[in-house]
């Protein structure tokens, strides 16, 4: 689907064409709902987002005013709702959305690789746990994410080195926890 | 040159330091062990979350049915028909206007002299036929629009008129001959109760002859 292609399939897509949905929905997605299932791990707030991203994309494009893609938009509208469902989520919890995969420590007091940034990932505040799915899970470039939230680049480097350090933080916390409960 | 902080060795790492300092940032990092090993660790880091993150979504599963509920949103939004009706109706109302226009021209095509009646008269005793059948006849003689209680029925009565007397003798013992009940009127020929396709290939064979 080149850009130009696209256009015209998302003007179809706005006049009722379902086939010219299904076009969009097929290329963007499967991978969108993915990562905002990975951000907000349940189903239900991803499909929402999912929803709500596409319909309002589609329905407001008029208000998107940048030559980047359809997709840049899309993600946009996706990562805000998807901020908003954090919020939300760890309002209502004490235990953070993270706290269903966390593992207690194995018999040697380790957690592997997985566990391990996931318990990190909590401490991140939902707009820099989204900036480092941006660049980690989409494989986005410091540019695309500028692009996405529609920031200046220094906003995404600050937010992304940010989390960074924290997360660096918490995982020698972790590790040094685990240090101690292996002696 | 002081150590380098956190946000340089992250800019190192993305390509974001000035060129005019690039040099002075990478012969630092060549002889110091203490930001090297720092720089190591963000690097750690990053490889890290970029192999973790990516697998932090198998876990969940999306809602069975998302894509269906998604186009279902759509369709109430812009008010679309279900596909099917899109994909299908369009093609099979062509379809059907394709085959009447086929219906239509074969007869002349085959030079079938179907011919405007000269006047009232001869439409009078068509007026005892049942209704479908006055139908057809008169479509078929004004080349008007096909009536829409046509379209559906089975069973139809064929015109043919000329006039001249000795084609039209010679048809009529054609039909016989087929085995249908031909009726004359005037210089017109009635069959009732026949297929439009077959009586169409009928009057193709018998105007061979
Ligand atoms: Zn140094």
């Amino acid at each position: 689907m080149t850009t130009e292609n696209e256009q015209i399939i998302i003007a179809r897509a706005r006049q009722g064409e379902e086939e010219a949905f299904t076009l969009l929905v097929n290329k963007y997605g499967p991978r969108l709902q993915q990562m905002v299932l990975a951000m907000v791990r349940n189903p239900y707030d991803a499909e929402d987002i999912v929803q709500e991203a596409f319909l309002t994309a589609l329905q407001r494009l008029e208000t998107f005013k940048g030559d980047s893609s359809f997709g840049t938009w899309l993600y946009r509208i996706a990562y805000n709702r998807t901020i908003d469902t954090l919020r939300r989520q760890r309002e209502v919890t004490v235990e953070t959305v993270y706290s269903s995969s966390r593992e207690e420590p194995s018999d040697f007091g380790q957690l592997d690789s997985k566990a391990e940034i996931s318990k990190a990932l909590e401490v991140l505040s939902p707009e820099q746990l989204g900036v480092v799915f941006l660049r980690h899970y989409q494989d986005y470039s410091l540019r695309e994410i500028a692009a996405t939230l529609n920031v200046p680049i220094g906003t995404v480097k600050s937010r992304l080195y940010y989390a960074y350090s924290r997360l660096q933080a918490e995982l020698s916390k972790i590790r040094e926890a685990e240090q101690k409960w292996s002696i | 040159m002081e150590h380098l902080n956190f946000t340089q060795l992250n800019e190192y790492l993305d390509d974001e330091i000035n060129k005019d300092k690039l040099e002075l940032v990478r012969a630092h990092l060549f002889s110091c062990t203490q930001c090297q090993q720092e720089l190591s660790r963000i690097k750690d880091l990053r490889t890290q979350l970029t192999k973790e993150v990516q697998t932090l979504g198998g876990d969940v599963k999306p809602a069975l049915g998302w894509e269906k509920r998604l186009h279902q949103r759509y369709r109430e939004t812009y008010r679309v028909k279900p596909q099917w009706n899109r994909s299908w109706g369009r093609p099979v109302i062509a379809a059907l206007v394709a085959l009447l226009l086929l219906a239509l021209y074969l007869p002349l095509q085959n030079r079938v002299p179907l011919r405007r009646p000269s006047g009232p008269s001869v439409l009078e005793p068509i007026e005892n036929l049942p209704s479908p059948h006055k139908e057809l006849r008169l479509f078929g003689l004004d080349q008007q629009k096909v009536p829409e209680s046509l379209e559906t029925r089975p069973e139809r009565a064929v015109v043919y008129t000329s006039t001249n007397e000795d084609e039209l003798e010679q048809v009529y013992q054609e039909l016989q001959k087929a085995g249908l009940q031909p009726v004359r009127r005037g210089n017109e020929i009635l069959v009732e109760r026949i297929n439009l396709q077959e009586a169409e290939r009928l009057i193709a064979e018998i105007t061979k002859k």
